[in-house]
């Protein structure tokens, strides 16, 4: 019977998609909708906003985000090494707006209150939820393990991990940076947000240098001891950019333990090293707004449902994206896209008191060593047993010792994927 | 040889579980009989990635225009190693020959 009931809701759910993918999901829910609050305008948070308006239409979805533009973090490195202005890396929320019906909200969501099923605004307003997401990224452990650095060391020891004024200041730095200087990245501990993302900017960086500053040197300090794609980004560096980047793992004293900007030198488990440019990546956690309130455990990230995203300590409230603990898939904004059409598709079921059933998520993640030259890695995942897998004999990276022909190809597959998931996430 | 037992006596429980068998040959790994809107899910997968039309989208090809036919030649292709690609043949091998016909036929427009 149950079955039966499933599949029955099932069709229904299909014919509620009847306008097909890209149809106009813009007209508004009738008189007493359900209605999900969104908070979090990023990948997680945008894409399932408009996902929910897509699998129903009937749903009165509200995103809640302070900000107007959001400055993305795929491509971010391709800024720094020049090769990218940074308005080319920003997006809106008109077309989520105008094409999906979503309602947007630009204004800083204070508090939670789980009790009464509400969201109170910075200038007090309260939004009900019938069910509430949350997405709301990192927040940064100043001060914790890398000893001394805080927001004030991060204006002059720039960690450039949020887009924005930190990587434009980084930027400058690069380009201020003296002859045959060094270029130093502090890598924290995992999990970090975009785990392959020190090392592409370790590339760009280097790629950058090598016209520029041909000299100079990019050092990586690194608490962890092996990196995302290391065999490719190391087969990378040895062709294009031999003697220049030098990684120093934990095992060796890679471990920044301190920071002193004034005399703009990291104090490592290795020695002290005296730099030209330090880019500090500090510890990371959930967001703020999830550690504030309650959602995180005690390694400060966010237990959740695999099948839902439900939080694990807070019932009707879901939590995507980097904040969340979804087994192993990697903090990437293409993990968030894909954990939030889940998430989409649960809620959709739940509000209509159907299972949420089967659960299909991917992770392709492309990194670029110089502009011609990606690679990649990617994993599907099923819900099974209560939790992601990863499908077995299907995803991996590319291959070592490919033609430059299939390297250039991945770069240009690279530029391609940054057009389609911000059109995928916020209906551009 | 309970539950045998009492299929049995129901020939149309047989007949809607023979049903569910055929419409999902790769059951082992689908456990969980998904239903169209899980077919949903899957095809808006290919979205992260493709775009739906052409404009300004760049190298990887847009999904708009194929015919559910030629995407299941591809995708089956690629899942067994008759045609290479860079990503495609990784995932593809994920899917199950049920998930290609089916988001295959989605895509191409034929089925809803």
């Amino acid at each position: 019977m149950k079955r039966r009931r499933f599949l029955g809701g099932a069709l229904s759910a299909g014919a509620a998609l009847g306008s097909g993918l890209f149809g106009a999901c813009s007209r508004p829910p009738g008189r007493g909708a359900p209605r999900v609050v969104v908070i979090g305008g990023g990948y997680g948070g945008a894409t399932c906003a408009r996902y929910i308006r897509h699998f129903d239409p009937d749903i009165d979805v509200t995103l809640v985000e302070a900000g107007t533009r959001y400055v993305t973090c795929p491509f971010s490195n391709a800024v720094l090494g020049g090769l990218r202005e940074a308005s080319s890396i920003s997006l809106g929320y008109d077309d989520l707006k105008k094409n999906y019906g979503v309602n947007v909200i630009h204004a800083r969501a204070s508090a939670i209150h789980p009790e009464k099923r509400v969201v109170t605004l910075a200038d007090g307003t309260t939004l009900p939820y019938t069910r509430l997401v949350i997405s709301p990224g990192i927040s940064f452990l100043w001060n914790e393990i890398f000893a001394g650095y805080d927001e004030a060391a991060s204006s002059i020891m720039p960690h450039a991990w949020h887009g924005g004024e930190q990587l434009m200041l980084l930027r400058k730095q690069l380009a201020g940076m003296r002859a045959g200087g060094v270029f130093a990245i502090a890598v924290p501990g995992t999990p970090f947000r975009c785990p392959p993302g020190p090392y592409e900017r370790a590339s760009l960086v280097a790629h950058y240098l090598k016209r520029a500053n041909p000299r100079a040197k990019v050092l990586i300090l690194d608490a962890g001891e092996h990196f995302s794609k290391q065999d490719l980004f190391e087969e990378g560096w040895e062709s294009l950019y031999p003697g220049m980047i030098e990684h120093i793992p934990i095992s060796a004293g890679g471990l920044v333990i301190g920071v002193d900007p004034k005399r703009m030198s990291l104090q490592a488990e290795a020695g002290e090293f005296k730099v030209d440019v330090a880019n500090v990546i500090p510890f990371q956690q959930a967001g703020r707004l999830a550690v504030d309130h309650g959602l995180a455990d005690e390694n400060g990230w966010c237990p959740v449902d695999h099948q839902t995203f439900e939080s694990a300590l807070a019932p009707d409230i879901h939590v995507l994206g980097d904040s969340c603990l979804a087994a192993g898939m990697p903090k990437s904004a293409s993990s968030a896209n894909s954990q939030a059409k889940a998430c989409s598709l649960a809620i959709v079921s739940l509000l209509r008191d159907r299972d949420p059933g089967a659960m299909f998520y991917h992770n392709t993640c492309y990194s670029l060593v110089a502009p011609d030259y990606g690679i990649s890695v990617n994993t599907m995942y099923r819900y099974e047993d209560n939790r992601i897998k990863p499908v077995e004999r299907a995803g991996g990276l590319s291959p070592l010792k490919a033609a430059m022909e299939y390297r250039a190809r991945e770069a240009a597959y690279a530029r391609s994927w940054y057009a389609s998931i911000n059109r995928d996430s916020f209906g551009v | 040889m309970h539950i045998i037992g009492r299929i049995n006596k129901f020939p149309l429980v047989i007949l809607l579980l023979q049903t569910l068998a055929a419409w999902d040959p790769a059951g082992a790994q689908e456990a969980q009989a998904p239903d169209s809107a899980y077919y949903r899910l899957v095809v808006a997968t290919c979205y992260t990635c493709h775009s739906a039309t052409g404009d300004g989208a760049g190298a990887i090809p847009p999904l708009e225009g194929l015919s559910g036919t030629h995407i299941k030649e591809l995708l089956t292709a690629y899942k067994t190693g008759r045609e290479q690609a860079t990503i495609m043949d990784r995932i593809s091998k994920a899917l199950t020959d049920t998930e290609i016909d089916r988001i295959s036929a989605m895509l191409g427009g034929e089925v809803r």
